[in-house]
């Protein structure tokens, strides 16, 4: 049962504006379509977005009457203005949020389409749980293993940075590109991490986790990031959601940035109980 | 009368970029510190108003936000006189 749970990002960097008349496009590396599932289904479990610069409305259909009401609207989603706190502000605005979910099925492909005000850039991230990802062993682990193979804990600091392009994904940056002191032959469980400046996205990419992302919203309301895999693990008891790595590829854990502004430089200091045992059980 | 000690405050912005956030000499330079272009927008825009020589702010936004808002509005300006000498070449 080779399981994954995958980070996408779909965006526009400047919209024309109108009712429903921009399209999101999945971001470098990122995908709207389901791929093919053992069980042939999975399940959305957050989704959470951001307009740059004023209130907006995004519609999310696929083709499938069970994933989504209709091919019409499907489900709608409210982007609130600035007055209350949403657009343009340092904003990941919850869409899907535990324990609610969006069951989707192979072959389908989401559609994010957007009522905005022109040149705004619009940004949805979302994580997709597949219970049987063929090829994919994702490494994840939850709180209960974690405790009980836990022998030390450690901040690391990585100083990941958005991209030039609003919405889309930075440069990637190795998890000991800034601080090296990740232990080889050590297991790490990322509890969650913090920020100095909120963002909309942060992902992680590594072989561990089957070269998918794996990531987390670090705008409003979603501030308190310091413990959210765990968190996120304790809303789904029966599921393994807090990702593993060992210390010899830290080299390889990648992260990446993604904001509705240009640039922005949240600087992560990633939080990780460190376990003398994998505590991971795929 | 209200007992203000300052009734002539001036309201003041500043950029604040990043310690490291370029002007970028080539991609690798940028790409070390982690930018993809080698000009980026980097660190806060500051709003605040100047009070005996003291800097106090009062929003605090991303740069990158405010400086494409600034672009954006030269841009309409831009539109609209050049879509008012578009209409009085055609009066």
């Amino acid at each position: 049962m080779p399981r994954a749970v995958v980070l996408n990002t779909a965006s526009k960097a400047s919209t024309t504006g109108g009712t429903f008349a921009d399209t999101l496009t999945a971001n470098s590396g990122d995908t709207l379509t389901i791929p093919n599932l053992q069980s042939g289904q999975g399940k959305i479990v957050e989704m959470w977005g951001i307009d740059s610069a004023s209130v907006a409305e995004i519609a999310l259909t696929d083709g499938r009457v069970e994933s989504v009401h209709d091919p019409q609207y499907g489900v709608r989603f409210n982007l609130p203005a600035t007055a209350g706190g949403g657009a343009a502000k340092n904003y990941a605005l919850p869409m899907i949020t535990a324990p609610n979910y969006l069951d989707v099925f192979t072959g389908d492909t989401l559609t994010f389409t957007v009522t905005s005000t022109a040149s705004d850039a619009v940004m949805v991230s979302w994580l997709t749980e597949y219970q049987d990802l063929p090829g994919v062993q994702a490494s994840f682990a939850n709180w209960e293993t974690i405790k009980a193979n836990r022998f030390t804990e450690i901040g690391v600091a990585c100083n990941a940075v958005a991209s030039g392009t609003k919405g889309a994904y930075g440069t990637a940056r190795a998890a000991n590109a800034d601080d090296t002191r990740w232990t080889g032959g050590r297991w790490y469980g990322i509890i969650g991490f913090t920020v100095q400046l909120p963002v909309t996205t942060i992902s992680f990419k590594g072989p561990m986790w089957g070269n998918f992302r794996f990531g987390m919203p670090a705008g409003l309301p979603t501030v308190s990031t310091a413990n959210y895999f765990l968190d996120l693990q304790r809303l789904y008891p029966n599921e393994n959601l807090i990702p593993v790595f060992n210390g010899y590829d830290a080299g390889s854990v990648l992260l990446e940035v993604a904001d509705q502004a240009a640039s922005t430089s949240p600087k992560v200091d990633i939080i990780a109980v460190e376990c003398k045992n994998n505590p991971a059980s795929g | 009368m209200p007992d203000y000690t300052h009734d002539k405050l001036k309201v003041v912005g500043r950029h604040v970029p990043d310690a490291n956030g370029g002007p970028f000499k080539n991609a690798q330079e940028a790409q070390a510190a982690g930018h993809d272009t080698l000009n980026p927008v980097t660190g806060m825009y500051e709003i605040g108003v100047e009070i005996d020589g003291a800097f106090v702010p009062l929003l605090t936004e991303k740069a990158s936000t405010v400086f494409d808002a600034i672009e954006l509005a030269k841009q309409k300006a831009a539109e609209e006189k050049q879509s008012g000498s578009d209409t009085q070449d055609s009066e």
